[in-house]
């Protein structure tokens, strides 16, 4: 019986399924509609088995830097015979062990000051060159070496070096049992210690995990022969002063340079321990001056404040002191204890001007900068009622990092020149885990607390590492940031485009970049860059690479690893044709799953609202008519952004805007069939409404429904195709609307990739116009008045 | 007599369908990730500086009592005032409506009356080989999607050809910020204006021709044709006079419709095209959770919209009288 009664309906649906297949056999447009269809579909589902796509993840692969990175490394590259890797050692007791880096590389100039100086100020020192880079190791006692940083080929006849990458004699200096080293080093710039005829003299700075302070002493004899030529020769090392805190060290020192230039005399060296002991002692002699103990815990380096004779110093759980530099006299203090910080603050405007709106910076663990008051208001300037005098130690403005929420902000980096910005880097965090990705932020310092200004200047999504160090700038050319992931980046710094990047340790911890000009007579352009890995390799890079992505097609300019890119890359390096391929899934699942969901809903809504008539009707139809007189495009935006970024989400913003239409044509359907004997004699043998409904009238309008659910999936793929390029879509996956957002937004790529722009948009055409054409043809079936138009 | 019945029935259903857009939108904007004060607020404020702005605007009082003050508000079109710029969202729109309406307004004009001519030429010469052609151009462009099409023209006419400029409004130097002198800035700005005006016109013809080419066929089947053509009446004058005429009427009414749409605009080409216009005040809006100009933008669309639906009808039963409202 049941088996006879499902023959029947095979036998009805085959009848039916052809005389409609013989109809729509003659619309020769609907035929080509359904093979582009079958086309992409067919593409879609075998997207995991074409070899080519598959091996490129849209999302994660990236074309090898041979292809994608003109670079030149000075030494220390993996290929390159200036490998640099941090050798062994021995320790205390005579065990050869490893020295992994912990710290930044920092760097020396012939005059005998810091290159920190330089980077502060953004502009270079005309004549000086780089001296010596000093990197501290983690090793117990002996964890300092310094490296000739130059390569073999400068030509400098006058001066006694070591062959360039040499590692020398700092360590011997350093007495035994002090401790692992910690975090960087400092150098202190004795200036004018003598005329700078007879040398140059510095004091160089080391913190350890025990709670020892260091202090080395640098001196350089040289002569000054006839005319300005010098002989110079290297450095010597020799111990001035330790002395011991209480509690651990994990930061490095901060020197106030005193009123005094000229000896080094009134200049103050200040540390904090990790719990609160501030300690400022006398940078030639290590005596202490004056020692507080703050309340709070894991507190970073102190900095300071030159124009209002300050130290400012904070704390990860959120206190923050500014303390008189004479004799430790608190001047403001303020607590955040429901914020975490990831590191210390930095100030703007700090070292010339006492300006009113200058700024502390402290970066939270979920993706927030706190920009912080350095000074009270004197004035209430502002007319708005709710504006307050502000103190210092108030909030001026936190500015949230977009796309970083819950993640922690990296270490950040001011320039204080005169336009000062804020880089910043971020590790991206999901549900508590790293996720190996992270983001690199440029704020404007000027536009911070501004109201109706936006401090965020540019952002650059990467995918292949966190940034936790600080990025570092020299000129106005880049901004370096390295990685989590063992890469350095040069992000351009008007626009925040990548231009180059080299990987020095795959996998490695990298500590902030030291950028230098680093020759005689070298200009305020940056020639090298040097960056450590934490496993103790160790590259200098020239700082004029070339990023050469978005990589046009392999048949029209072959890529030098011999790898094909059917139809080049993206600007990320990613290849194009995978993308295509795995986004027509994206396009199919949201067209489908869009189209059926709001169809079914119109179905329903417009069955029952034509049915039951009156209020019903009414309250039905009056809320259709809402959704209608709403623009379709706006009004998705609105729900998507509610709802997040996430494939269904953009799936059920589609289908609540796009339903009323449907519900409509489906009304005014049933009006009609609902008047029709068959439903009468339904109702006289006694069926239910819902029986009515679901077996006299929906089987009714299930052709009408069927041809508004192909017009609807091409609405649902527009839509999906404008949301993504407007940045609401979906992250984790690529979608032709993804793509068209990566090129126009912030790649600066649209006007000249064709091979990136042409893609994508025709794709969405000719699907799109696949299920037009099938529609029209369709509805020439039901229709059959139409027939006649052709 | 039966117009004023009419059209008194339709005012309710106006108002009725306003007064939900209104209940819609105060739930869809109270939906929305966190405090709407968050915004303006930031943590420097004290408790009594906090409580003064929710004061303001409104957020201390209870669910119902919002819901009342902002119905009463909406009504007299207080708007409120813009989150992120701090101005009267009414002011705003005032601003950025004239771009749009210069934008839209010509294109959509345009598009409709060379979609109108296209169509009845195209559905005339049914069958023939431009009209194959024409057709499958119409459709292409029919199923593009907008904003790329808007990104190909930025393409090939402000990079490869460079004849446009790539964005803005114009009408001043864009060096100085210095608004230029008569009759340089008009001209100026048609310049700026060229661009993106031919990417609409181009993406509206489109739909237009499609749809007044299907009209026309659907006309040229009527009986009156063939009487016409009995009559002996020369093509040019059934074409024109007795066909295109009568199969104008749903492009006409459709073209009603949209001008209420208008006031939102490609909210995609605007923005590509940086055109400072409610398209790209509206997206910028919804990224920056700006509640009160979203929901102000909305408000207004919704009324234009049924405002010249109901145009539309009574244009439609004017010109066609079989049909009755």
């Amino acid at each position: 019986m049941a088996a006879s009664r499902f023959k029947d309906r095979y036998r009805d649906f085959r009848k039916v399924f052809k005389q409609n297949w013989a109809l729509f056999n003659q619309s020769k447009l609907g035929k080509i509609g359904l093979y582009i269809i079958i086309f992409f579909v067919i593409m879609a589902i075998f997207a995991p088995v074409i070899p080519y796509a598959n091996d490129r993840n849209p999302v994660m692969w990236m074309a090898p830097d041979k292809d994608l990175i003109e670079i030149q490394h000075m030494w220390g590259s993996p290929d390159s015979n200036y490998i640099i890797t941090v050798p062994a050692g021995t320790d205390d007791n005579g065990n050869v062990i490893n020295y992994p880096v912990v710290a930044r590389p920092v760097g020396m100039l012939s005059d005998g000051s810091s290159l920190n100086d330089l980077m502060d100020n953004g502009a270079g020192q005309g004549t000086n060159y780089l001296e010596a880079i000093y990197l501290s190791t983690g090793n117990v006692g002996k964890g300092v070496i310094d490296i000739n940083p130059l390569d073999g080929s400068t030509n400098l006849p006058f001066i006694e070096r070591l062959p360039p990458g040499h590692y020398s004699r700092i360590s011997s200096a350093i007495p035994s049992g002090m401790g692992p080293v910690n975090s960087s080093v400092v150098i202190h710039e004795l200036r004018s210690d003598d005329d700078g005829a007879m040398g140059r003299m510095s004091n160089i700075y080391i913190t350890t995990t025990t709670g020892n302070i260091i202090a080395i002493r640098a001196d350089q004899h040289r002569f000054t022969t006839s005319g300005s030529s010098t002989h110079l020769f290297p450095i010597e090392y020799s111990l001035l002063w330790t002395r011991h805190i209480n509690g651990s060290i994990s930061q490095s020192v901060d020197i106030f340079y005193g009123p005094n230039t000229t000896t080094g005399s009134d200049d103050r060296v200040l540390v904090t321990s990790d719990n609160g002991s501030l300690y400022c002692l006398a940078a030639n002699t290590g005596n202490v001056i004056w020692h507080e103990n703050l309340a709070g815990n894991g507190f970073f380096s102190p900095i300071s404040i030159y124009p209002a004779h300050m130290t400012v110093v904070s704390s990860s759980d959120g206190h923050f002191y500014g303390l008189n530099i004479s004799d430790g006299h608190e001047i403001w203090n303020a607590t955040y204890d429901n914020e975490q910080f990831t590191s210390a603050v930095v100030g703007d405007n700090f070292r010339n001007n006492y300006a009113n709106n200058a700024l502390l910076f402290a970066g939270t663990t979920d993706g927030k900068i706190y920009g912080i008051r350095l000074y009270g208001q004197t004035s209430n300037t502002t007319e708005n009622s709710t504006a307050l005098l502000k103190k210092a130690g108030d909030v001026e403005q936190i500015i949230p990092l977009p796309g970083a929420q819950g993640s922690p902000v990296g270490k950040i980096f001011i320039t204080s020149a005169s336009n000062p910005w804020l880089f910043v880097g971020v590790s991206l965090y999901q549900n508590g885990q790293p996720t190996g990705t992270g983001n690199m932020y440029a704020i404007d310092v000027n536009k911070v607390g501004v109201q109706g200004q936006k401090p965020l200047i540019w952002s650059y999504p990467n995918t292949v590492g966190g940034v936790t160090s600080a990025p570092a700038f020299f000129d106005n050319r880049y901004v370096y940031f390295a990685l989590d992931s063992g890469r350095i980046y040069a992000v351009k710094i008007s626009d925040g485009n990548i231009t180059w990047r080299a990987t020095i340790k795959e996998g490695a911890h990298m500590q902030t970049p030291m950028v230098a000009t680093a020759i005689p007579g070298g200009n305020a352009q940056a020639k090298y860059v040097t960056v450590a890995a934490e496993t103790g390799e160790m590259s200098q890079l020239s700082t004029d690479g070339k990023y050469l992505a978005p990589l046009p097609p392999t048949w029209v300019q072959k890529a030098p690893s011999g790898n094909t890119y059917l139809l080049g890359t993206d600007s990320f390096g990613r290849d194009i044709f995978s993308q295509l391929v795995w986004g027509s899934r994206i396009a199919l699942l949201v067209g489908f799953a869009a189209a059926s969901l709001s169809v079914l809903i119109g179905i329903i809504i417009g069955v029952v609202a034509g049915y039951f008539g009156g209020w019903v009707d009414s309250v039905l139809m009056r809320f259709t008519d809402v959704i209608l007189v709403m623009p379709f495009l706006p009004l998705i935006i609105v729900f998507a952004s509610v709802m997040g970024p996430s494939i269904w989400n953009i799936i059920i913003a589609i289908t609540l805007v796009g339903w009323p239409g449907t519900a409509r044509i489906i009304r005014s359907q049933v009006l009609s069939i609902k008047e029709r004997p068959f439903i009468d004699a339904a109702r006289v043998t006694g069926a239910s409404n819902t029986r009515i409904m679901f077996r006299h009238i929906i089987p009714n309008v299930m052709p009408l429904a069927f041809l508004y659910m192909t017009f609807a999936v091409t609405g649902a793929i527009l839509g999906e195709a404008s949301l993504s390029f407007l940045g609401l879509g979906d992250p984790t996956t690529m979608s032709w609307g993804m793509m068209l957002y990566n090129i126009s937004h912030g790649s600066g790529y649209t006007l000249t990739a064709w091979w990136w722009l042409l893609p994508p948009g025709l794709s969405i055409t000719f699907l799109v116009l696949g299920f037009f054409l099938v529609g029209r043809a369709f509805e020439e079936i039901i229709n059959p008045r139409l027939r006649r138009r052709r | 007599m039966r117009l004023r019945e009419y059209l008194i029935r339709r005012m309710i259903q106006i108002f009725i369908t306003l007064i939900v857009v209104l209940v819609m939108l105060f739930v869809i904007f109270r939906m929305m990730p966190g405090d709407p004060a968050s915004m303006v607020m930031s943590p420097k404020f004290t408790p009594e500086q906090r409580e003064l702005l929710r004061h303001q605007f409104g957020l201390d009082k209870p669910m119902w009592e919002q819901f009342v003050l902002y119905m009463k508000n909406m009504l007299v079109f207080n708007l409120g005032t813009s989150f992120y710029y701090s101005q009267p969202v009414l002011d705003l729109i005032m601003v950025k409506i004239g771009p749009t309406l210069l934008l839209f307004g010509t294109a959509m004009v345009i598009a409709y009356v060379l979609g109108i001519l296209i169509g009845a030429v195209m559905a005339w010469r049914r069958g023939s080989k431009g009209e194959v052609a024409g057709i499958a151009i119409s459709l292409f462009f029919y199923s593009m999607p907008l904003f790329w099409f808007a990104l190909i023209m930025l393409w090939f006419f402000a990079s490869e050809i460079k004849i446009f400029p790539i964005s803005g409004l114009g009408g001043s130097d864009p060096n100085t910020g210095q608004a230029y002198p008569f009759p340089k800035n008009v001209i100026d700005i048609l310049w700026h204006l060229a661009l993106p005006l031919l990417t609409l016109t181009i993406a509206g013809l489109a739909g237009n021709i499609l749809l007044m080419r299907n009209s026309m066929l659907d006309t040229l089947a009527e009986d009156y044709i063939v009487t016409a053509r009995a009559k002996g009446i020369p093509d040019r004058r059934i074409m024109y006079r007795h066909a295109a005429r009568n199969a104008m009427l749903p492009v006409v009414t459709s073209f009603a419709m949209g001008l209420g749409f208008i006031i939102s605009g490609g909210v995609l080409t605007e923005t590509i095209f940086s055109w400072p216009g409610m398209g790209t005040m509206l997206v910028q809006a919804t990224l920056n959770y700006d509640y009160p100009v979203v929901q102000g933008v909305f408000y207004l669309i919704a009324i234009l919209v049924l405002i010249f639906n109901a145009i539309a009808d009574i244009l439609y039963a004017y010109l066609d009288p079989r049909v009755r409202l």
